[in-house]
């Protein structure tokens, strides 16, 4: 999947327009609360036929870096 | 009933609207199943557990009190972001064991209200039942996560548990140290 492509699908999730869902975006500031974040997560991990654990996502602030470990596990 | 237990009270029913809330969001995203399935039920007895402390707090002639905080919101902080359901049920197994444990506690307590005691039986089934789908359901995982993940995962959020407890006591020793006093037990 392109790049555009996981951003597009991560604004769905999220629910915003996708304009506010940038590589430099944090995605603390792209969401209502943590939990809104818990549930993205897992149904990106459903979308992508992915499985992400705790320490795949650690560090991870913004946008970029979670579409990175998404990639890295889609390679 | 007095102030601290208005508080305490408000602050278990704001608890299970937060933990309604969250499996509401869950039940809607995950996949059809047998999790799908158990996950959709507590989120229906939770927001029930919701329903009967508003309806006790009614009794007693007390209004829900505005909380700012769930226990559950101090998990993330403490504990890190669940990214899978494995990590979630981790989190929601070492949760429900704190409720269990907190509930039992305060339904000893020598002067509680009727109204309190009676609710906190009528809970307490259906966090059994919690318990028990929530370990059935993490035993399955182990074929796709690996027994000893899934362990090392219950036993980071059992610590985390330990953190935000024991942080949340020392926080409002003044309300809820009657609870956990022994002296205090009725039984």
């Amino acid at each position: 999947m392109q790049r555009q492509e996981l951003i597009s699908q991560l604004a769905k999730l999220l629910r915003i327009d996708p304009a506010r869902v940038t590589e430099t975006a944090r995605l603390t500031d792209l969401v209502a609360d943590s939990f809104v974040l818990i549930e993205t997560v897992v149904e990106l991990q459903e979308l992508l036929n992915i499985t992400l654990v705790q320490e795949d996502l650690d560090g991870v602030q913004t946008v970029a870096q979670l579409l990175d470990v998404c990639q890295s596990k889609l390679a | 009933m007095n102030d601290n237990d208005h508080w305490i009270v408000s602050f278990y029913r704001h608890s299970e609207i937060s933990g309604a809330q969250f499996f509401a969001r869950l039940a809607k995203s995950l996949p059809a199943g047998p999790i799908q399935y158990d996950l959709t039920k507590h989120f229906a007895d939770e927001s029930q557990h919701a329903w009967y402390w508003t309806k006790a707090l009614n009794e007693m002639g007390r209004d829900p009190l505005k909380m700012t905080f769930a226990y559950q919101d101090h998990y993330i902080e403490a504990a890190g972001m669940p990214t899978n359901i494995m990590e979630i049920l981790c989190l929601t197994q070492v949760f429900e064991r704190r409720i269990i444990s907190q509930y039992a506690r305060h339904a000893r307590v020598k002067d509680v209200h009727p109204a309190v005691r009676a609710t906190i039986e009528t809970i307490m089934e259906d966090e059994k039942w919690h318990i028990h789908w929530v370990g059935e359901a993490l035993k399955q995982m182990e074929e796709k996560y690996g027994a000893d993940r899934v362990r090392k995962t219950y036993e980071h959020y059992r610590k985390a548990d330990e953190e935000v407890y024991g942080r949340l006591i020392a926080e409002h020793d003044e309300r809820v140290g009657h609870i956990l006093d022994k002296q205090n037990y009725a039984f």
